[in-house]
């Protein structure tokens, strides 16, 4: 029994296929839309995310049940292309007719190649979904496709079956155009996330730092809840509260204080004395120094106070931008899936040679003096 | 003795509260800033826009204003510029206030709600070569 996966992905300039390549996706994403692009309206499954994009982590969980090859498909151009991730049923499809050409293209040479079955998976949402008790339910269902329910509704993941007379076109045309009525409904009490929005992208930080559900960084935890990635430099004189999580080849200077489940993505500054409570501080962000950033998503020079709901554009480095590498990374179009971090896609945890800070302390201790 | 008591300087800050209007507005500021006990008043509800040299202008502001014994309040923020302030932190330096009237009432001066219509509004369009000290 073999199983092959489809990833639709808005913001994908090209598909991927992992029958056609053995390296790591090469995807180019639209790089310049991540920062000109504001957080209100990010997809923020492109985003890294404790060390590796959401994308990665499903690709990873697929590739722990054996389902291959793996697909991703996306339109860059879409219009709409949040809203279509998670528009209603009667939403505006723009798109439609170019995806649907090119996943039915994929189902025959998945045909041609005897797989059994292909889950396609409209990301998004993240769901902790075991893929191995899914095709079960969906070969003892003996429908021409399950769709997944969630306590909230339709998590848009599919098992269609490949078998000749399974009529698996009208399936995959029923499923693109979100009308899956005759399908029978996998329910999952699980994990889910649906990633719609900035608030969504600090809940899954939170509860994944918190232990509330299996996403793991990618890093040591070199105390309970205090996450490190590979590369990182904290200085001695910061500290670091549980929970919280240093990407690699990030850099945290004297007198900072990381806390409340906050996530300092990978190769980002956060300068002298500045306080980072309860946000996440996307890849490449300079925080200057004696700020206080609190219930805010910051990428760049981009700051969306969740609190608030207001999103402000500092465009002075002296407070918050991004790292002279952001633009280094920009100019040599560095692909955010092989990303430093991204060397570990399938442990998902990357070995680290970090110099352990001096001054980590659990939540409500107090700081020894240095 | 005689006590000499500068009035009240309400300045409303533009949208666009940044470096190309800082030097503009410090300028203006200057003459003022070097009284006897200046007491300013800055309004920020226009204010969408701030950079490090509008935060540093605050400050400069404050300091100057400190050492003459005077002091410098904020007025109805907007939302984009508490952001901003409470990222620098500069909400715990300043005292803010709803209303001109209250941040002029709370330097415990004798000027009344209907007073400070009179004051500067809205520098550099108001000249402050017309503050006249006022005796106390």
């Amino acid at each position: 029994m073999r199983a092959a996966a489809v990833l639709i992905v808005d913001g994908i300039t090209q598909p991927w296929n992992s029958a056609e390549t053995a390296d790591a996706p090469s995807l180019r994403v639209i790089e310049a839309e991540f920062r000109t692009n504001p957080l209100s309206a990010r997809r923020f499954v492109l985003s890294d995310f404790l060390g590796a994009t959401v994308l990665q982590r499903v690709i990873n969980r697929l590739q722990i049940c054996e389902v291959d090859p793996i697909c991703i498909l996306g339109d860059p151009h879409h219009p709409a292309s949040v809203e279509f991730a998670h528009s209603p049923v009667d939403g505006p499809q723009p798109s439609f007719q170019n995806l649907w050409a090119e996943a039915e293209q994929l189902f025959l040479q998945f045909a041609q190649r005897e797989i059994d079955f292909v889950f396609l998976i409209r990301l998004g949402t993240y769901a902790e979904l075991d893929f191995v008790d899914l095709l079960q339910f969906h070969r003892e269902n003996g429908e021409a496709f399950t769709c997944v329910e969630g306590t909230r509704g339709p998590v848009h993941i599919f098992v269609l079956s490949l078998a000749k007379g399974s009529g698996w076109a009208d399936a995959l045309k029923s499923v693109l155009r979100r009308e899956p009525s005759l399908s029978a409904r996998y329910k999952f009490y699980g994990y889910i996330n649906p990633l719609a929005s900035a608030y969504d992208f600090r809940r899954l930080a939170q509860d994944a730092l918190a232990g509330r559900c299996d996403l793991k960084p990618v890093g040591k935890e070199l105390r309970p809840g205090i996450w490190v990635g590979e590369g990182a430099a904290i200085d001695r004189r910061a500290r670091i509260l549980a929970p919280a999580y240093v990407g690699a080849h990030a850099e945290i200077m004297a007198a900072a204080l990381i806390t409340r489940g906050s996530a300092i993505e990978h190769h980002c500054q956060v300068d002298c004395g500045t306080v980072v409570d309860d946000s996440s501080v996307l890849p490449y962000t300079y925080l200057g120094p004696g700020l206080e950033v609190t219930h805010a998503v910051v990428d760049g020079g981009r700051l969306l106070h969740l609190a608030r709901n207001i999103e402000v554009q500092i465009a002075d480095r002296r407070l918050i931008g991004p790292t002279h590498s952001a633009s280094a990374r920009h100019r040599t179009g560095v692909n955010p899936l092989k990303s430093p971090t991204a060397h570990g896609i399938r442990g998902l945890v990357a070995p680290t040679e970090c110099v352990e800070p001096a001054s980590f302390h659990k939540a409500g201790e107090i700081a020894p003096s240095s | 003795m005689q006590k000499v008591r500068t009035p009240v300087l309400i300045q409303r800050l533009p949208a666009r509260f940044n470096a190309g209007q800082v030097r503009a507005i410090m300028q203006e500021l200057q003459p003022f800033l070097k009284a006897d006990r200046p007491r300013v008043v800055f309004d920020l509800s226009q204010v969408e826009e701030m950079d490090a040299a509008s935060v540093d202008m605050l400050l400069q502001c404050m300091s100057d204003a400190s050492k003459r014994d005077g002091d410098v309040k904020l007025v109805s923020p907007s939302v984009r510029a508490m952001v901003i302030l409470e990222l620098t932190q500069l909400d715990r330096l300043f005292e803010i206030f709803e209303s001109p009237e209250e941040a002029s009432a709370s330097f415990g001066g004798p000027f009344t709600a209907s007073q400070t219509e009179d004051l500067l509004l809205g520098l550099p369009s108001a000249s402050l070569g017309h503050l006249e000290a006022e005796q106390a």
